[in-house]
């Protein structure tokens, strides 16, 4: 399993690792570079030195080393540890040193500018490190004329660098020890903040952990959080949020369902074992009514409510036929409207259209209609008293808007998700026997059939549901017959 | 016995009630949350059916309220809503049983029935006071062995008074629970269905009348 904390760890201690080893060997390098560098500038000084007394005479043919006891005494000693050796022309050797011995050294050669360093193995076996340079030896005063500028004599200096490794050898193995105990140090320090920091991370999981469905209300506390977590805090919250909704609006569904379909049902079932029970009892006592037109009530409210269910699925499944002509909209907007203008008079509800004469579509009639029957019902039944209702045709060139405004008392916006859910109603009781809350839920479903959009919104205190679209529905859109 | 029917949908109001009274209870009903009440609150009902998705005042806002206001009136509540939490909730509100919609029409008298008689503490389907013996879940009245053949409401006005053996029961007492609202303060109805029941257990001495206070059975 991957672990975030591992990778830190695992991330931080490399990336320090490499810091800390690209750091120790560049400070290894740096300072053998520097005690090597300090020990060539040694050889060169001494080298040159060596220089300084060597003279040619007799026009090149003899050279003189001439030293004295103050300078480069060492080089005098028979077991020393600093060699010279000086040759001439064909390698023939002018003068060495005597702790050279009848040893030779190795001869690598640069000139005054840029002298040859290299590393050697001593007489005796030890390393060494030895400078070689070529040079015209200076002749002496009086002899000058008798100068030869081709006299190239070659000079090899060199010195035991067993001290040299020594020191080099303690630097590398104390810059060794930090780099380990760093990294112990670094381990246990990187590991201990890695675990602090992620603490947020595991108090987060545990808040998750305690979140079911039956704690969808509870929401993750975003704002102890570092600023890292929050997006998934939020993130989070707004999930929750979501499904808090959606298990309340099925938990909603589920009850209206239950109650729309059994209390008809309990109503149909008392009123038969009233009867049974008591068959003598004599209908139109005071208070009561047939039992047969109850019943017969009741069988139809059942027959709507399944019916508009029937009808929400085979739109949605897209198994209703389609017949498309064209249709004026004025004509089915008030052969919609006149079954319920009635009911308006009576409420004192008005109501105004605005649809222009011409104003047609090219659609399924039937479904249209339906559209506008469950639409204009909707908005006789839930006006107030003494309001009004206004249908308005937009043009939009290849498209469509066809409005129903009504005044409304009681929707808020809260409300306006809801309106096209199945089963929903405003009143909570649901007291009403003649609307169960499908009619908007079948319109919508009626609408998509006909590639139509059907929207809700509230616009001051007006309720404005919006049928919009092509006006003219494309012939793929009839679906498969229904079987 | 005097029972409350809160209930919003009319047809089943009208149902309920006419089956509660042929079975012998007065029944006052309400169509809402805040009549239904105002009706618990002014009179005593020995239960109350009571629907829970009520407009309004919902069933379970008014149940509490009762119960806040110190009712102990027996509650039953009837509804669509049937899953464990809804009648878990149900009951923690106070409601005493919990009947889903739709129900058999027998057990939600049988229901009733129990509500009422825990209304008076009684736990048996039989009540003997005397030489009456009443069978309470067939609804008849014995004396010296002979069965009496009384009308529904005979019934519950005798059982009334055998719930309470050796209780003086004053007659607005068995007006508010045997009948319903629609008694008249000034009639002598109790009386004279005391006077007919007398005549139909045929021993006029096993319902006493205490004058100016009302009638007792089994009193010493």
């Amino acid at each position: 399993m991957r672990s975030i904390k591992a990778s830190l760890i695992v991330g931080l201690l490399l990336g320090f690792g490499l810091l800390l080893g690209g750091g120790g060997f560049y400070l290894n390098k740096a300072v053998e570079e520097a005690l090597i560098t300090r020990f060539d500038a040694q050889l060169r000084s001494e080298a040159m030195t060596i220089l300084s007394f060597t003279k040619q005479e007799d026009h090149g043919a003899d050279v003189d080393v001439e030293f004295t006891d103050r300078y480069l005494r060492e080089y005098d000693d028979e077991v020393g540890t600093r060699f010279f050796q000086m040759t001439g022309p064909n390698k023939k050797l002018v003068d060495k040193s005597e702790s050279l011995g009848k040893a030779r050294l190795e001869e690598r050669f640069g000139n005054l500018e840029v002298p040859q360093f290299y590393d050697l193995t001593l007489p005796g076996g030890n390393s060494g490190r030895a400078m070689g340079i070529e040079f015209v030896p200076q002749s002496k005063g009086r002899e000058r004329r008798k100068h030869d500028p081709n006299l190239l004599l070659g000079l090899v200096v060199a010195a035991d660098r067993q001290e040299l490794d020594a020191t080099l050898g303690t630097i590398r193995s104390a810059i060794a020890t930090v780099g380990f105990v760093s990294a112990f140090g670094a381990l246990m320090i990187v590991g201990g903040i890695v675990g602090l920091s992620l603490r947020p991370v595991r108090r987060l999981a545990g808040e998750i952990e305690t979140l079911d469905a039956q704690t969808l209300g509870k929401r993750v506390d975003q704002h102890s959080l570092p600023g890292e977590l929050q997006p998934i805090a939020v993130g989070l919250n707004r999930l929750l949020h979501r499904l808090e909704s959606s298990f309340r609006r099925e938990k909603q569904f589920s009850s209206d369902v239950a109650h729309e379909l059994r209390t008809p049902i309990a109503e149909l079932r008392s009123l038969a074992e009233v009867a049974l029970k008591w068959p003598d009892r004599p209908s139109g006592d005071a208070g009561e009514t047939d039992p047969m037109k109850d019943a017969l009530g009741i069988a139809r409210q059942m027959d709507g409510i399944v019916s508009s269910l029937l009808a929400i699925t085979r739109s949605e499944m897209g198994r209703q036929t389609l017949d498309p002509t064209t249709v004026l909209v004025s004509a089915v907007i008030s052969e919609t409207w006149r079954p319920l203008a009635e009911k308006a008079a009576f409420r004192n509800v008005t109501a105004t259209f605005q649809i222009t004469d011409d104003a047609h579509l090219v659609t399924d009639k039937y479904l249209f209609g339906l559209i506008w029957k469950n639409l204009l019902e909707n908005a006789v039944t839930y006006t107030p008293r003494r309001g009004a209702i206004r249908v308005l045709w937009q043009d939009r060139g290849r498209n469509f808007n066809l409005l129903v405004a009504n005044t409304t008392d009681d929707l808020t916006a809260d409300d306006i998700p809801n309106l096209f859910e199945r089963f929903w109603r405003k009143e909570a009781a649901r007291s009403s026997a003649d609307h169960s809350g499908l009619g908007l839920s079948l319109a919508r479903a009626y609408a998509r059939t006909l590639d139509l959009n059907l929207t809700a919104e509230l616009v001051g205190k007006d309720i404005v549901f919006t049928l919009s679209g092509p006006k003219r529905i494309q012939p793929e859109s009839s679906a498969a017959p229904v079987n | 016995m005097r029972v409350l029917l809160v209930e919003d949908s009319e047809r089943l109001l009208r149902s309920i009630t006419t089956a509660l009274k042929k079975s012998g209870y007065a029944v006052d009903s309400a169509s809402n949350g805040e009549d239904g009440l105002w009706l618990a609150e002014s009179n005593a009902y020995d239960a109350v059916i009571l629907d829970i998705m009520l407009p309004k005042l919902d069933g379970l806002a008014l149940l509490q309220k009762l119960r806040a206001a110190g009712r102990n009136t027996h509650i039953l509540l009837l509804t669509a809503k049937d899953t464990v939490e809804d009648r878990v909730r149900g009951l923690s509100f106070g409601a005493d049983d919990y009947l889903v919609k739709p129900f058999a029409l027998e057990e939600l008298l049988a229901r009733v029935q129990a509500l009422c008689r825990r209304a008076y503490g009684q736990k048996q389907n039989s009540l003997r006071v005397g030489a009456l013996e009443l069978d309470t879940l067939s609804k008849t009245a014995i004396v010296n062995g002979k069965t009496a053949e009384l009308t529904a409401r005979e019934y519950n006005l005798l059982e009334y008074l055998a719930m309470r053996p050796g209780q003086v029961v004053s007659r607005s007492d068995i007006e508010e629970h045997i009948y319903d609202g629609q008694v008249d303060p000034m009639s002598n109805v109790v009386d004279s269905a005391i006077c007919l029941l007398r005549k139909k257990l045929g021993n006029s001495s096993l319902i006493q009348t205490r004058r100016g206070l009302g009638y007792v059975v089994g009193a010493a």
